[in-house]
């Protein structure tokens, strides 16, 4: 699922928001590059293809772009790390559906909350790393606390980190509380 | 005078209603700026042009609207005026669930269940009911308490006669919010 998120300043210095997303199972893509200020034709949004769905998309932020949204700078979001312990060093099949299935239903849970984006997932060893980008870290850690549980995505094997953007090493453990051990990403 | 938003929330802040149906699906997202509140609640200003969106559809609001959250009740109301190209003045939709939270990097989050029952005012003056059908076919499909149910119908019928009867704030309360939003 793709997902953009934008704000802009008012003339009073307040944010304004727009968001939008593509649903690859369902087909389904919220878009609207008209004229501000005027109810443009909505585009086909149902049965549309991940490739136009890109270009809808791209579209859509150039007209974000054009009306003066962009999104939060990373500057001012947080990594959040969901973080799973492997029986492998390398992880085995189902490791590797464990990372696709929370991959998936994070980044679906997520994007309809504007919560967050998945980034990258990765493989070190004896553990699985996914990493989202935050606006609101707490939030987030909340989120993938609901949303991987109801999935029942091997729950008690996870741990959750955040971290500032800039600053990945200074990862902190959020959960489970309080922490055994400090929370690595390698 | 404090509504849900909480008091530290100040006139500009901006204002996201995000609506879910109550299987979970996301519905509505609607962004808004805060005017203020009164004693009947709190009052927001969404401009034209502002991107409305669900999953399948969106669009650029055509005209301004004033979004109203009572300080009680199991319902969000809209409002709006002859710039409107439509025929609805005012637009309630009956909802449970409804919870303001803080948004970053700056405002506010309103989220709420829509459940599909509304109850509308025309520029006519006509004032009826709407989607008793979605609602009764959700009411089944979508598992409603029945509790709850009964209780969005007795809202329901509540605010009918509330706007019918054009009592406050269904008395013209909300253009003046609407035009402290313009200006």
């Amino acid at each position: 699922m793709s997902f953009l998120r934008v704000y802009k300043k008012n003339n009073d210095g307040g944010l304004v928001f727009r968001e939008a997303w593509f649903d690859e199972d369902y087909g389904q893509f919220v878009v609207n590059h008209g004229t501000v200020g005027h109810q443009s034709t909505t585009q086909d949004s149902k049965n549309v293809t991940a490739e136009a769905a890109e270009s809808l998309m791209d579209a859509f932020a150039a007209q974000c772009a054009e009306d003066g949204y962009a999104e939060l700078p990373p500057g001012e979001q947080s990594w959040v790390v969901a973080q799973y312990a492997l029986k492998t060093a390398a992880g085995g099949d189902r490791d590797r559906y464990l990372e696709d299935k929370a991959k998936r239903t994070i980044t679906e849970y997520f994007a309809w909350r504007g919560l967050g984006t998945v980034e990258k997932t990765e493989f070190v060893p004896h553990k699985l790393n996914i990493y989202v980008m935050a606006p609101d870290a707490a939030k987030a850690v909340t989120g993938l606390k609901v949303c991987l549980r109801e999935a029942k995505l091997d729950y008690t094997k996870l741990s959750i980190g955040v971290a500032p953007h800039n600053n990945l090493a200074a990862v902190k453990q959020k959960h489970p509380l309080p922490a055994k051990t400090a929370f690595s990403l390698n | 005078m404090t509504g849900r938003i909480p008091a530290q929330a100040q006139p500009g802040d901006m204002v996201v209603f995000r609506n879910w149906k109550y299987d979970g699906g996301a519905h509505w997202l609607v962004p808004g700026t805060y005017l203020g509140a009164d004693s009947f609640g709190d009052w927001i200003f969404q401009p034209a042009g502002s991107l409305v969106a669900r999953p399948g559809v969106a669009f650029f609001a055509a005209s301004d609207a004033v979004q109203f959250l009572p300080r009680e009740g199991d319902y969000v109301a809209t409002f709006y005026d002859d710039t409107y190209p439509g025929d609805f003045r005012i637009y309630i939709d009956l909802a449970t669930g409804i919870r303001v939270d803080p948004l970053l990097p700056a405002g506010w989050e309103v989220q709420l269940t829509d459940m599909d029952l509304d109850v509308i005012r025309t520029a006519g003056g006509r004032v009826y009911i709407d989607d008793e059908d979605e609602f009764a076919e959700h009411r089944v499909t979508m598992d409603y308490p029945e509790a709850l149910a009964a209780r969005m119908q007795a809202s329901c019928r509540s605010l009918y006669e509330q706007v019918l009867a054009q009592a406050a704030p269904f008395d013209g309360t909300a253009l003046t919010w609407l035009n402290k939003g313009r200006t």
